[in-house]
């Protein structure tokens, strides 16, 4: 993968991001915008607030006013209507701000894609910084997703590109995700 | 140069500027050099009339002439003692802005004929008011008195073709006349037994009226005066006219001629009246009393007005019901020989006075330049101005943040001390009074609430939010006339908020000669001088900051001796002045994480903003309404079109009613009766002439009988 | 009232999850992450189940063909696994006829940036040029 920034704006990007993470690691409030979503990303995300989840107990809390706002969580692929307001919203968040995209729809354009009604997820209207796949996500990869923001958590998947030889009979280079307990499927 | 002298020559030079006034307005031929001669002539009597005022209150000796006439009246003259200095000091510093603002409010007009009257009458009317201030015998006093009714009937009715004037106008002449009726018979109730106009004779006869009379004295002077103050049941005409008028003749109006009715009261009250024999307790009560009721009615109905100008003209009455209350608190605290406390109340009441005629004149200044600009006054209509018209929006801020009593303007100090004069009636035996000055400083306490939420919505409507119509967007900025004169006052505001320790001791001054002590060292403790006194040791360091700088006792006012409630608008200021200083200079130390950018207003991601979908002052005051409705007796209607109910085409059409006060109550009910006997009566005029000359006959036989017995 | 809450909550316990503290480990027959085990994959002889199955487009099949400096022809199939739209339906496990995809229970799915859900198994296939014909093993959906 290409790195378009040179050295020293990386490392002013990640000095300025570890700062963000300092200031919103044990408090976060989250304002959520639904830019078209189907609703399934919401109930799983209305789910942290229960008892079982709770993600209060992390520090992270669910604001109205984007005033207020650390992080704006999307879901949906944006869709026409929605993105004036989506934008406005990111532009009403005071700096520093975070954009976690939830959902296949806000990540890709999901089951939807690229239309005349709507954009092919989030990131083509907002910078986003963390994208939690999932359709919907459960609120655990929710949870992993929010603490990954906030760097009190590690990212599991890695994009890779392997090369496969004809012969097979090289192994390659681990499979899979490390870690994760994998059940053999038939 | 004998700085003593100069008081007399400001009163003389004052009279002869009037009349030079109207003098130039008859002679000259431009209207705008009229317009400006006119004015210039009232500012610079003005300027006269609070040079006079000041320096009478500094204790230069007074000026006074007296015009000895052939008439059976007797002598005529005028003298100004501390009473009269006060008020004329008033009328003073608020016909100088007045009169700078009607140079550019009138600035577009150019009917001669119109103008030519107005600026005789203008000055023609100031000449009357300073006359009943300075007056010093009846006959002055009342045929200023009428001329200033007339005048000022005249003033309002400057825009005479439009018949809503015309009506509102003539109301104020009839319930005034209706008032002179009430002073005169006080007046000849005196005359009877002192022999003479004078009023130091008039003082002296007081003291052998039998109580009865003198009750009938006061009842007569307390109604009468109260028309022209407009309390309560007599308020109808307030708020008709005050809208009705050109906005600086509403500001004069509001300011200074309703003030002459507490004038009246008071040189009645406590001048002729005067000294604790004469006043039994429930003098005092009945003022407080009605003070407090007309005070909470009158900010009810500021609160759902939706004329600008009704808002204030309801808000005049409150404050006019308040000052009532400070000065009802005084007689009772005579009655009951506490004149430490009295004092304290009758200062109050004065600077109440002044307050009032500052903030209330800059109130009416700053809605006739939303006029000048919009062409409208109703609320619906209004919106956004803040932007459009920066001065005139933060006159009117700083005026609504005086009249809701905000530290540090100047309606705070006089709210406050009268709430807790109010609050010293345990010093009082009676119990029955006790509970009436305790329910009464309750309203009181409850009309200052409103009064914030009255204020509130009429400076958010008007000058908050969107424009509402096409009139609001073109509004412009008013003519430098208007924004200076507004800029004073409002200035003015700040400036006896922050020095009441100024004022206090002037209006000790006036109060001293009528209660027999000066209370000045209790209210304003000298903290200034090296013997301070018994005082807490923080309140004797803090109290001692700028000492030898300034010359007054101290900068700590305590408004109830026996508590020590004290408080200090002055260091307060400071300290709003510290701390805003400190939190810019915190903020441009902190470094922020982010960029500074420059956004929409958050109002959650709509399209687009429109002012239909701002707060409209009805929704504002509709929680009000509701409460109150027993005494408002309001009537709401709502029609909805056919499709309306269900989202299509269609409008919904909700009409609120709110009558006056006491109309369907009091006015009708009486007009019916009185209707009634007129129509009865009306048998005597029958058109006969023969019938007429029986008449005559049978009377003069009556006559010559009786003459006989 | 008060005190049957008070009463049930303390017989119940505390039931909040320990995540992230303690890894939680989700049901039998959970649907998370699935993973290709490229040496059993057959997409560079032709199959094309798990693109043809696959509704928001997350597998797809391209034919890159280069050029070797030495003159031969080279192509190779890429098989993209894009987490980014995968709803984890399970289908391509289903469809898949040697069982490389396996649909396993990992949840921690998050990533900062979007290459990072992009898994790409490229089969180098050294054959001749005319076993490349430019076919789009899409059908036609965007790739």
């Amino acid at each position: 993968m290409e790195d378009p920034l040179d050295e020293a704006t990386r490392e002013a990007a990640a000095r300025l991001n570890e700062r963000v993470q300092r200031l919103f690691r044990h408090s976060l409030h989250i304002r959520h915008v639904d830019a078209g979503s189907c609703n399934a990303c919401e109930s799983e995300i209305k789910l942290l607030l229960n008892p079982y989840y709770d993600v209060q107990r992390l520090g992270i809390f669910f604001t109205t006013s984007p005033r207020h706002a650390d992080l704006l969580l999307v879901t949906g692929p944006v869709t026409r209507a929605m993105e004036d307001p989506l934008r406005q919203t990111y532009d009403a968040m005071p700096d520093p701000r975070l954009v976690v995209a939830v959902g296949a729809c806000a990540c890709s354009g999901g089951i939807f894609g690229a239309s005349a009604f709507a954009r092919a997820g989030v990131a083509e209207v907002l910078p986003v910084d963390v994208f939690i796949p999932g359709c919907p996500p459960s609120p655990l990869t929710l949870i992993h997703g929010l603490l990954l923001a906030l760097g009190r958590a590690e990212q599991r998947v890695h994009g890779r590109v392997q090369r496969v030889r004809e012969d097979r009979l090289l192994q390659m280079f681990s499979l899979g995700a490390g870690g994760t307990r994998e059940k053999e499927r038939g | 140069m004998n700085w003593s002298l100069l008081p007399g020559v400001a009163f003389w030079a004052m009279l002869t500027m009037y009349i030079l006034g109207i003098v130039l307005s008859l002679l000259l031929q431009q209207a705008r050099t009229i317009t400006i001669a006119a004015a210039l002539c009232v500012a610079l009597g003005g300027s006269g009339a609070l040079i006079a005022g000041i320096g009478v209150l500094s204790g230069a000796p007074p000026p006074g002439a007296a015009l000895q006439t052939n008439l059976p009246f007797g002598a005529l003259s005028l003298h100004l003692d501390m009473l009269s200095a006060f008020f004329l000091a008033v009328i003073g510093l608020i016909s100088i802005p007045v009169a700078v603002y009607s140079i550019g409010y009138l600035g577009h007009s150019t009917e001669v004929r119109r103008l030519r009257t107005f600026g005789l009458l203008f000055n023609l009317l100031l000449l009357s008011l300073v006359l009943i201030i300075a007056a010093a015998d009846a006959i002055v006093f009342l045929m200023a008195w009428e001329a200033m009714a007339f005048l000022s009937y005249m003033m309002v009715n400057f825009d005479y073709e439009d018949p809503h004037v015309v009506r509102s106008s003539f109301l104020m002449l009839a319930v005034s006349e209706l008032g002179t009726i009430g002073i005169l018979v006080a007046f000849l109730l005196l005359y009877q037994i002192a022999g003479s106009f004078g009023f130091s004779a008039l003082r002296g006869a007081a003291a052998s009226l039998s109580l009865p009379l003198r009750s009938a004295v006061f009842l007569l002077a307390f109604f009468g005066f109260g028309a022209k103050a407009g309390i309560l049941p007599l308020q109808l005409w307030l708020p008709e006219a005050h809208p009705a008028a050109p906005s600086h003749i509403s500001a004069l109006l509001s300011a200074v001629i309703i003030k002459l009715g507490i004038y009246g009261m008071l040189r009645f009250l406590f001048d002729f009246l005067g000294g604790p024999a004469i006043a039994p307790p429930w003098w005092g009560l009945i003022i407080l009393s009605v003070g407090a009721l007309t005070a909470l009615v009158g900010i009810l109905y500021s609160v759902v007005q939706h004329d600008l100008k009704r808002v204030l003209a309801y808000s005049s009455i409150e404050n006019i019901g308040i000052i009532l209350a400070g000065l009802g608190a005084a007689l009772t605290f005579r009655a009951y020989h506490l004149t430490a406390l009295a004092a304290i109340a009758a200062i109050v009441t004065l600077y109440h006075v002044l307050n009032h005629a500052v903030y209330k004149g800059l109130l009416f200044l700053c809605a006739g330049s939303v006029q000048h600009a919009t062409g409208t006054r109703d609320l619906a209509k209004l919106g956004g101005l803040l932007r459009l018209m920066p001065i005139t929006g933060l006159c009117f801020i700083v005026a609504a943040l005086s009249i809701s009593a905000v530290p540090p303007f100047n309606g705070y100090i006089s709210e406050w001390m009268l709430l807790e004069t109010l609050l010293q009636s345990f010093a009082i035996p009676d119990t029955l009074t006790k509970v009436i000055i305790a329910i009464s400083g309750a309203l009181l306490a409850l009309t200052a609430g409103i009064a914030v939420t009255a204020f509130v919505r009429a400076t958010g409507v008007s000058f908050l939010a969107l424009p509402r119509s096409k009139e609001a967007t073109e509004a412009r900025e008013s003519p430098l006339s208007m924004r200076v004169a507004m800029g004073f006052l409002a200035f003015c505001c700040l400036a006896l908020g922050v020095l009441p320790t100024f004022v206090i001791p002037v209006l000790d001054r006036i109060t001293t000669p009528l209660f027999g002590q000066s209370v000045l060292n209790q209210v304003v403790p000298p903290l200034f001088t090296n013997h301070p006194g018994n005082y807490q040791l923080l309140v004797t360091i803090g109290g001692g900051l700028f000492s030898g700088w300034l010359p007054v006792n101290g900068l700590v006012v305590i408004a109830a001796p026996a508590f020590s409630t004290i408080d200090s608008p002055s260091y307060l200021f400071l300290a709003e002045l510290l701390l805003i200083g400190i939190v810019l200079l915190a903020l441009r130390l902190i470094r922020p994480l982010g960029s500074r950018r420059v956004g929409r207003v958050w109002a959650g991601g709509i399209p687009r903003f429109a002012a239909s979908m701002t707060y409209t002052g009805m929704a504002y005051s509709n929680p009000i309404r509701i409460i109150f409705n027993a005494l408002f007796r309001s009537r709401v209607s709502s029609e909805s079109s056919a499709g309306a109910a269900r989202y299509r085409e269609g409008r919904i059409t909700y009409q609120q009613e709110i009558p006056p006060p006491f109309e369907r109550s009091l006015y009708q009910p009486l007009l019916r009766f009185w209707g009634g006997i007129t129509r009865r009566a009306r048998f005597i005029q029958s058109g006969n002439i023969n019938q007429y000359i029986a008449y005559i006959f049978v009377i003069v036989l009556i006559v010559l009988i009786l003459r006989a017995i | 009232m008060v005190f049957s809450w008070v009463r049930k909550g303390l017989r119940t316990g505390v039931l909040t999850t320990r995540y992230p503290a303690v890894h939680e480990q989700m049901p039998e027959g959970f649907r998370g992450k699935p993973v290709l085990d490229a040496n059993r994959c057959l997409s560079d002889r032709g199959c094309d189940a798990c693109v043809q199955v696959c509704l928001p487009s997350a597998l797809e099949l391209k034919q890159v063909a280069y050029n070797d400096d030495g003159g031969g022809s080279f192509g190779e199939w890429q098989l993209t696994l894009d987490y980014a739209r995968c709803i984890a339906c399970g289908l391509c496990v289903t469809a898949c006829p040697t069982g490389a995809l396996r649909m396993t229970d990992d949840y921690e799915l998050a990533a900062r940036h979007r290459e990072d859900l992009r898994v790409v198994n490229m089969f180098e296939v050294p054959t001749m040029l005319d076993n490349l014909n430019g076919r789009e093993k899409n059908n036609g959906r965007p790739a």
